[in-house]
């Protein structure tokens, strides 16, 4: 396992020079000069030449990555075009965020999507059944960013039951940029933050979850299916056992690792998802800044972000991978 | 029922948009109108005609999504085939690249491709049909390692075709079922890709009538005037819906081993 583990860690060195040569190559050569955004168009020549030499942008490309190559590998993502600070120190401030929202909707879709699932399979063939596939197919055919006006219009501004946009009501003298905010706040005990930093996670956290619900819901009825067909299935039913024993003891022990695999598969895109949520609910997070960075051609940030969630990505993989070995004992990784 | 909708959309792509108003066509003194019997679906902030815009969006979907699709299919058939033909060496160098396009959830890699070729409808197709190619390649992959061990393709090599009539006469035409299936599925994907970054502004620009687009110009009036932003984005859902439907109906009827 020890050496398995090693072998998938080095693996991943590859991977993410791949895609950081992907991404800085596609961003570097897409033209629009940063010198020219930072300082405006009043900017006279010598000016931008200066600053171009201060940013290195006048060595060679292949230079300029191997520059921002090995500083990544540091943590170092360089400095933003457009504020002049750290890149990393602009991802540390807003990547809580992001985890905050991408969990609680990864709760949401693990719980709703497994029960929907479930149940489309103990009753399958049911009316039940029917509007779970309904659900799922919903699900994967409605646009994220559509779900959340829908969610703001109804439950913002017709019934009023929750905030349209934020992290927390600045009223009550909570910074937004603290981390994890809603578990912070209730740790030292201040109901009151807590409560308004929840209610204005529920939106975002409810349409970020709803692919990924329907996804986990169709895995869970397919796989919970195949367990039910099993022979052990059929011979705990032999045995007289009731079906919600065979199916809670039995098969869903065994159904458990496909979703798993989807569960941890859709984490990744979660994250990617949140770019456009977060910028319908103007959720403090990853996906703003990277949203708000590519209009202003504020390249480092974007790079910096992108290699970040790709090095996420592909260790959630890993991860995922390593307790597959873990959940089922018939796996062992040599 | 998805090919009921998908023949309807075709319809209203294709007729629709010489049957309404001019969707470009501002009428400020209108501006802002919620819907009514002039304007169906209302208007929206420089009294443009909304049910005009929607219609017109059909086509431009419908494209886009086809246009994605095609190119990723194509690109992704083109690699997949050749790495499964050749294996060894080239066939892994081929697959290292297309899973390189999967360590990056897609929406990421869209931004990223469609930021580097300047906003707009096509390069959102673009980026759209990068991120649909892994899944064809892999899936060309596999089942040209089956097909390629078959005993027709043996015979057709005895009797002297090259590696390429053996690809395009043999290889091609037995693994495009999955491929068909597999498709009609990522048209969906496509188009909902392809709205996303319309909706980010890396999409389609000013004053195409592109649904995503739509609904961020639609935002700005959420509070104001709701409606504007439910009505393209009924019609993104609809077409989405219509080519998962029709997907799944496909993949049913072609795939023995699904269970019904």
């Amino acid at each position: 396992m020890a050496s398995y583990l090693l072998r998938r860690l080095l693996l991943t060195i590859p991977i993410l020079l791949g895609v950081s040569l992907l991404v800085f190559f596609m961003l570097h050569s897409a033209g629009g000069d940063p010198a020219q955004i930072m300082l405006g168009s009043r900017a006279d020549p010598a000016s931008l030449a200066e600053l171009r030499r201060e940013l290195g942008l006048d060595r060679p490309l292949w230079v300029q990555y191997l520059d921002f190559a090995s500083g990544a590998a540091r943590g170092d993502f360089g400095r933003s075009y457009r504020s002049n600070t750290p890149v990393a120190a602009e991802i540390a401030a807003r990547f809580p965020a992001t985890i905050e929202l991408a969990v609680a909707a990864m709760g949401i879709a693990i719980v709703a999507g497994g029960i929907v699932g479930a149940v489309a399979a103990v009753r399958r063939h049911t009316v039940l059944d029917y509007l779970g596939s309904a659900g799922v197919l919903l699900g994967i055919s409605i646009p994220t960013f559509w779900l959340g006006i829908i969610v703001i219009i109804v439950f913002g501004l017709w019934l009023r039951w929750l905030p349209i946009s934020g992290r927390v009501d600045p009223r009550l003298g909570a910074a937004p940029s603290v981390p994890f905010l809603t578990v912070t706040s209730l740790l030292q005990g201040n109901w009151a933050v807590a409560g308004d930093a929840l209610r204005h996670l529920i939106m975002p956290a409810l349409t970020l979850a709803a692919w990924p619900a329907a996804i986990v819901a169709r895995m869970t009825r397919a796989s919970l299916l195949e367990s039910l067909g099993q022979d052990y299935a059929r011979t705990a039913r032999g045995k007289g056992l009731p079906e919600r024993l065979i199916v809670v003891r039995h098969a869903a022990r065994n159904a458990l690792l496909p979703v798993l695999t989807v569960v941890g598969l859709e984490f990744g895109t979660l994250l990617g998802g949140a770019v456009v949520t977060e910028t319908i609910f103007a959720w403090p997070g990853l996906g703003q800044l990277t949203v708000t960075a590519i209009s202003a051609r504020d390249y480092q940030v974007v790079q910096g972000v992108v290699l970040l969630l790709a090095a996420v990505f592909v260790l959630l993989n890993l991860l995922v991978d390593v307790l597959y070995a873990v959940l089922d004992p018939r796996i062992r990784y040599g | 029922m998805g090919v009921a909708i998908l023949a309807v959309l075709a319809v209203v792509a294709v007729v629709g948009p010489l049957l309404v108003r001019d969707p470009a066509a501002q009428n400020i003194r209108d501006r802002l109108q919620p819907p009514n019997a002039v304007y169906w679906f209302g208007t929206d902030d420089l009294g443009r005609d909304i049910f005009a815009r929607v219609v017109s969006g059909a086509p431009i979907s419908l494209a886009s999504g086809l246009a994605s699709v095609a190119v990723g299919l194509g690109l992704g058939t083109l690699v997949g085939t050749v790495a499964g033909y050749a294996e060894g060496r080239t066939g892994l160098a081929l697959m290292a690249g297309v899973d390189l396009l999967l360590a990056l959830p897609a929406i990421l890699l869209a931004i990223t491709v469609a930021a580097r070729l300047g906003a707009g409808l096509p390069a959102a197709m673009l980026a759209a049909g990068l991120v649909g190619l892994p899944a064809y390649a892999r899936l060309a992959r596999a089942s040209t390692l089956a097909v390629k061990r078959r005993e027709m393709v043996d015979a057709a090599r005895a009797i002297g075709a090259s590696d390429r009539q053996i690809v395009a006469r043999h290889i091609v035409p037995n693994i495009l079922t999955p491929l068909i299936v597999q498709s009609t599925i990522g048209v969906g994907n496509a188009i909902l890709l392809v709205s996303a970054l319309g909706f980010l502004g890396l999409g389609a620009q000013p004053p195409t009538p592109e649904w995503g687009r739509m609904l961020a110009d639609a935002q700005r009036y959420v509070t104001s005037s709701p409606y504007i932003g439910i009505f393209p984005g009924l019609a993104i859902s609809l077409t989405v819906l219509g080519f998962n439907l029709a997907g799944d109906g496909l993949r049913d009827a072609l795939d023995p081993t699904v269970g019904r």
